[in-house]
């Protein structure tokens, strides 16, 4: 009996660490842009797909990014009030409400896109600077 | 025991010299409104790195309310002008979640640099 509850106690503590916790920003890409820049950058760096895009269908992907980008966020930021009125309750409550932890959202999937979305802005960023296109507006 | 003591004067004496040479590298704080925050490369103009920065905006109680990007960004240009920069480029941020020891983080992330 002991035993469980000092497993239920753990799995409550372990969830209070991972739940909806903030996300750290994505790593920077490496410089390849500045003046005291290591190397430069050339069309090898870009997969095939990458390379044969145009200015057009750059611009394209990203405002495709932008707005996956923005409800993948959105998405996120729904969970995060249920997430806190649950840590709330667990927090003020002591060990009656813990378990409540367990229904929480970590949104670990859409942390993982937006990561990747990042990722592929950055690559379209160097491209089109590669490419001379011209900077995107505002979506 | 000599040997203990003259070790100790000469640490504190470095630190000290260490502490009063100022960095040949170190540019003068700017102010905040004045530093550029874009989320792209800057292509158009020559610049140098300055230092890739990070920050975290927190708040302290559940009462208090949830930081933004906003906020991040005011940060970002606060740390990049005392760094003497001219800009913040490829901004980017964490999503917006409970901290370790806060009630709630957004954490962001950019590249202080200085035209030329």
């Amino acid at each position: 009996m002991q035993w469980r509850f000092s497993k239920l106690l753990l799995s409550c503590l372990g969830t209070w660490f991972l739940v909806g916790c903030a996300s750290e920003a994505p790593p920077l890409p490496a410089d390849t842009t500045s003046v005291n820049r290591v190397r430069d950058l050339t069309l090898g760096d870009f997969t095939p797909e990458a390379r044969a895009m145009s200015c057009d269908d750059i611009v394209a992907d990203r405002h495709r990014i932008d707005d996956d980008m923005q409800t993948l966020n959105d998405t996120v930021n729904s969970n995060r009030s249920h997430n806190e009125t649950l840590v709330g309750f667990s927090s003020f409550g002591g060990i009656v409400f813990a378990p409540l932890l367990l229904a929480t959202e970590s949104n670990d999937t859409e942390k993982g896109q937006i990561a990747q979305l990042y990722e592929r802005r950055d690559t379209l960023i160097k491209l089109a600077s590669l490419k001379h296109c011209p900077l995107p507006t505002a979506s | 025991m000599k040997f203990t003591r003259l070790c100790l004067v000469a640490v504190v004496l470095a630190t000290v010299v260490s502490c009063g040479t100022p960095n040949p590298n170190a540019r003068p704080a700017k102010s905040p409104d004045s530093v550029i925050l874009t989320e792209e490369d800057v292509t158009d103009r020559p610049y140098v790195i300055i230092q890739d920065i990070d920050v975290t905006v927190s708040k302290a109680t559940i009462f208090n309310a949830d930081p933004t990007r906003d906020d991040v960004a005011r940060e970002l240009k606060k740390k990049a002008a005392s760094m003497g920069a001219d800009a913040v480029i490829l901004v980017r941020y964490g999503t917006l979640g409970m901290g370790l020891f806060n009630w709630g983080e957004m954490k962001g992330r950019g590249r202080a640099v200085a035209f030329q």
